[in-house]
């Protein structure tokens, strides 16, 4: 007497997926970062796409391993879209490159592009032995690894733009790294680190205190995400480095094999989240400068980003052997 | 200041009451359950704070903070389950305090100690925001790491009576720290190849897995499932407050402790908790045994895990540079709202930065009263039969420590540290250690490394700059009293082999 | 041999701890030479720091081992077997089920399984534990999946019932 409902229940629970439309349960975007100023960027986007299909879009902090252990724990997921990778140039380029991931870009299915944002040199405000870009080089150089700058965590995309900075001005300053912009910003403010690169969002929180320099991108918009303050090209250093290459950017992914209609809902409701103007702003607000590349772009946009990476690494390596060059 | 009541009209309102009243009894809730911090609350909460006006959002998401913050004390007490590692310390002496038939005094205490705990530090957090602000700019990396040296030297005090013991419990916690992708090189190290190492086992799923999981293993094997256990009689009662009073000096060093390290951002709730414990416990008093229920133990615990809120507060508003990871999205969470904390907040919206005081002091009262009145209905989860409580218990910890990342991974990782922590158990060995280990590991070595290479005479940078110089040598005198005392310990040990003494 | 026995578990965690500083010297010398992060500076050397560790701990074990062989631990921790220790077993063989099986067969169908057999064991007759399994399997579901927005494992037949 107790055994048919139950089995009833089941065969209707176990008939469910059969019938419903997608989606039908939330959705979870997987970050690869701590949570902090960027995370509120994809909030923002996951709540609006979350209106539009009507159900909840949660962001999940998953950090690790450079940003690969999102993309690994989201390859676990099974490919039903219920699951978003959102992907960031580290673990989807970036790592891959250096050999620390098994995937390239072409594995997966692109949504659509959401952010991007510049990295700047900043210095703080009330610093005296340099004020702008070329009095900071001229010190490093008659200085060699005497000067000691923060990009973050090591071998980033941050790190990159650095160090080719570095190495095209021929100067050399010792690198310390933090877990994340957000905390290395308190050590400069502290005084133990002379020069950071920074990305808007941390900037937005700091800017009474430190000065940018110079924005390391050679885009327009880029320096209005910094109040309008000179790029590196307006000094006549070639960064190398085009379009999308010297910046951290996002364009969410869904698995390869996930089914074509749920491709096409979720593709729909993220461009109509992103059209919104109050998204929009709210995301140039918080110093993230929305993309607006389709889908169909993808492989335009992502491909030749790989290329001028490489010359980010060898920066690295270049930055390397100077430091213990120049160390007693 | 007076600038800051221009935020009044902005939180009495009832909306905005209503938020925080929702985020206290969330927060508590979510700190009840095992695994699940305030951290993940603020996390899981931020989608419903974000449609609210910015008092209210932030009043909500501040509630949760604070609730989450107080709450895991209660399955602490009741159940050996720290809901969150802020709790650890506070289940040493709640714990035994519950078995002796003293639940209710103990989550009663608990509430009061944190609320006022709360209270100290937003007192702080208004008249000295500015000037601890400034102090903790001048915490860099040799500082943290002296800082973080003296957290694992406490475990020596903590574990007092087995220091030895205590130490390799230590050691293990910053061997389980090492593991993970390493922040110079981006080596992977101990991870054997598996990527959900990549950022190390998660300390929540060590902590439910070593105090909870082993706890329902000694359950089982102690039988009497279907009895009803007998406890005292519970019913609302402000007995707590005349208990308390007995800790007045307890309770306001362990709240200045709790919002000292809450104010310099990197050291959290749960380091603040275990070395004012350490701290309460070398100032005890004669006849107060820590570790077998004494009140000052909860106090001292509980006091300065909530303090720390407030601490945590200081630097988010008034840097723009968040205490700890809470604080962290709740800036998100400002930021979201479309404010930007920092010194800039103070001046252009300081009706912002004096409702969320207000919010914030508010919550602290809120939740205190809560707490009496829910007191009596959590302490009657102990008169539940074991049959009932084991199996729930066990779902409770499964799915609190699933939540924090999606991850079954994590469920075997409880799992192998709930047979560590009964080994441990069984053979006399602290786990308190072991938790404060693996919190510190990072600060430690990280901030080492990173003070070398700011350094250009090598170690000469931890003794050149003054406050690091102090604290490291504080560091020295604590090891030499370590040592002289464990030396003696021994010695006594070897006078008089009595039976078992802790 | 009765020294063995006596402390028993205490050398049982001496073995597990042990086993500690041997992993760390181990992967160092093979997977972080590897990797090129075993010497240099701060910068480059990812087992500076661990070995100092490991190296403290095999002091404090070998100082650990001394007393244990001489007798010095005050406490006995024999192997003893209580009312409960084979059903214990039991539940954690059961546990160790559950999560081998809880991948595929997902939230919604493993754990109301797990909880009647645990409340079964544990003493309850068969319909009273089927009833508290499956009311406190989902009411805790109800709580994670609708209130806090949490995914619980759907498994191969994606069941999810309140999100």
């Amino acid at each position: 007497m107790f055994a048919r409902p139950l089995i009833f229940a089941a065969g209707l629970v176990l008939a469910m997926p059969a019938w419903a439309e997608f989606p039908e349960r939330n959705i979870e975007n997987i970050y690869p970062w701590a949570p902090g100023a960027t995370m509120a960027a994809s909030q923002v986007i996951a709540d609006a796409m979350g209106k539009e299909l009507g159900v909840n879009v949660s962001v999940v902090s998953t950090p690790g391993a450079a940003g690969t252990k999102a993309f690994q724990v989201a390859l676990e997921k099974p490919a039903d879209g219920y699951t978003i990778f959102d992907g960031y140039v580290a673990p989807l380029v970036l790592q891959p490159l250096l050999g620390q991931a098994k995937w390239t870009y072409e594995n997966f299915t692109p949504l659509w592009s959401a952010t991007s944002n510049s990295f700047a040199i900043v210095i703080r405000k009330d610093e005296s032995r340099f004020k702008d870009f070329p009095s900071l080089i001229a010190y490093a150089k008659a200085h060699p690894g005497e000067l000691r700058y923060s990009p973050g965590a090591p071998n980033g995309l941050p790190h990159m733009v650095a160090a080719k900075v570095m190495q095209t001005s021929d100067a050399v300053a010792q690198v310390v790294p933090y877990p994340e912009i957000d905390v290395a910003i308190k050590d400069l403010r502290g005084g133990v680190l002379d020069f950071m690169i920074t990305n808007p969002g941390v900037y937005q929180t700091n800017k009474d205190d430190v000065k940018v320099v110079a924005v390391l991108s050679e885009l327009k918009r880029a320096s209005e995400t910094y109040g309008g303050a000179p790029r590196v090209q307006d000094y006549g250093i070639d960064l190398g480095m085009k379009g999308l290459a010297p910046m951290g950017w996002n364009w969410w992914l869904v698995r390869k094999e996930t089914p074509k209609e749920v491709v096409a809902k979720l593709r729909d409701a993220m461009g109509k989240a992103l059209a919104r103007t109050d998204v929009q702003e709210k995301l140039m607000a918080m110093g993230y400068v929305p993309l607006g590349y389709g889908p169909d772009e993808y492989a335009k946009i992502v491909g030749p980003v790989a290329a001028d990476l490489q010359s980010g690494m060898d920066a690295i390596a270049w930055e390397k052997k100077a430091l213990q060059s120049v160390k007693k | 200041m007076f600038e800051l009541l221009q935020g009044v009209p902005l939180f009495f309102n009832p909306l905005a009451l209503a938020a925080t009243t929702l985020g206290i009894i969330a927060g508590l809730v979510i700190g009840v359950l095992p695994g699940l911090g305030p951290l993940m609350g603020i996390v899981l909460m931020l989608p419903v704070a974000f449609h609210l006006p910015p008092i209210a959002g932030m009043g909500m998401l501040i509630a949760i903070y604070i609730g989450g913050s107080a709450g895991g004390s209660v399955s602490a007490i009741l159940l050996r389950i720290p809901g969150t590692p802020i709790a650890a310390a506070t289940l040493f002496d709640g714990f035994p305090m519950a078995q002796k038939g003293r639940a209710q005094d103990a989550v009663g205490l608990a509430m009061t100690a944190s609320t006022l705990g709360g209270l100290i530090g937003g007192i702080v957090l208004l008249f000295f925001s500015p000037l601890l602000a400034k102090f903790a700019l001048r915490f860099a990396p040799p500082e943290y790491f002296g800082m973080a040296l003296l957290g694992v030297l406490t475990i020596a005090i903590v574990s007092e009576g087995s220091a030895l013991k205590g130490l390799l419990a230590g050691g293990l916690g910053l061997a389980l720290a090492m593991i993970g992708t390493d922040e110079f090189t981006n080596a992977y190290r101990f991870t054997f190849g598996n990527f959900n190492l990549s950022s190390g086992p998660h300390v929540v799923a060590v902590v439910v897995g070593l105090f909870a999981l082993s706890e329902l293993f000694f359950q089982i094997e102690s039988g009497g499932f279907l009895d009803r256990p007998n406890v005292q009689r519970l019913r609302v009662s402000f007995r707590a407050f005349r208990l308390i009073v007995h800790h007045k000096v307890n309770l306001v060093r362990s709240a200045l402790i709790g919002t000292f390290f809450g104010a310099i951002p990197g050291t959290g709730g749960d380091v603040s908790a275990f070395i004012s414990y350490a701290a309460a416990k070398k100032m005890s008093r004669p006849g107060e045994v820590f570790g077998e229920g004494a009140e000052a133990g909860i106090v001292a615990s509980e006091a300065a895990n909530n303090g720390c809120c407030g601490g945590a507060m200081i630097p988010t508003l008034s840097l723009g540079i968040p205490g700890d990871g809470s604080t962290a999205v709740l800036m998100g969470g400002l930021i979201l709202l479309g404010f930007f904390p920092g010194p800039e907040l103070f001046r252009s919206h300081p009706e912002i930065v004096g409702g969320i005081f207000i919010a914030y002091m508010v919550g602290n009262i809120i939740m205190l009263l809560l707490g009496v009145v829910l007191a009596p209905l959590f302490g009657r989860v102990l008169r539940i039969p074991k049959a009932w409580l084991i199996p729930a218990v066990l779902l409770l910890s499964v799915l609190g420590t699933y939540a924090l990342q999606s991850s079954v991974f994590d469920l075997w990782v409880m799992l192998v540290f709930g047979a560590v922590g009964y080994l441990m158990r069984r053979a006399h060995y602290p786990l308190a250690p072991v938790i404060i280990g693996m919190i510190l590991g990072n600060v430690l070595e990280n901030n080492f490394r990173r003070a070398l290479l700011l350094s250009r005479d090598g170690p000469m940078i931890f003794v050149e700059r003054p406050i690091s110089a102090a604290i490291i040598a504080i560091d020295i005198l604590l090891l030499i009293m370590i040592v002289v005392s464990t030396i003696r310990a021994s010695r006594r040990a070897e006078r008089d082999p009595g039976p078992d003494q802790t | 041999m009765r020294r063995f026995r006596d402390q028993a578990f205490d050398w049982t965690v001496w073995a597990l701890f042990a086993a500690v500083p041997a992993v760390i010297f181990w992967q160092s010398a093979t997977s972080l030479e590897e990797q090129g992060a075993a010497s240099g500076g701060a910068m480059e050397n990812a087992a500076f720091y661990p070995r100092i560790v490991a190296a403290i701990m095999t002091a404090l074990l070998a100082w650990h081992v001394v007393r244990l062989a001489l007798a010095r631990s005050r406490k006995a921790s024999p192997f003893a077997r209580g009312v409960g220790t084979r059903l214990a077993l039991v539940a954690a063989g059961m546990f160790v089920g559950y999560l081998l099986a809880l991948p595929y067969a997902g939230y919604h169908l493993a754990t109301p399984i797990l909880s009647a057999l645990l409340f079964r064991i544990l003493g309850m007759r068969p319909l009273p534990a089927v009833a508290g399994g499956l009311v406190l399997s989902f009411g805790l579901a109800f709580v994670f999946e609708s209130l806090l927005n949490v995914i619980l494992p759907v498994g191969i037949f994606d069941l999810a019932l309140f999100s």
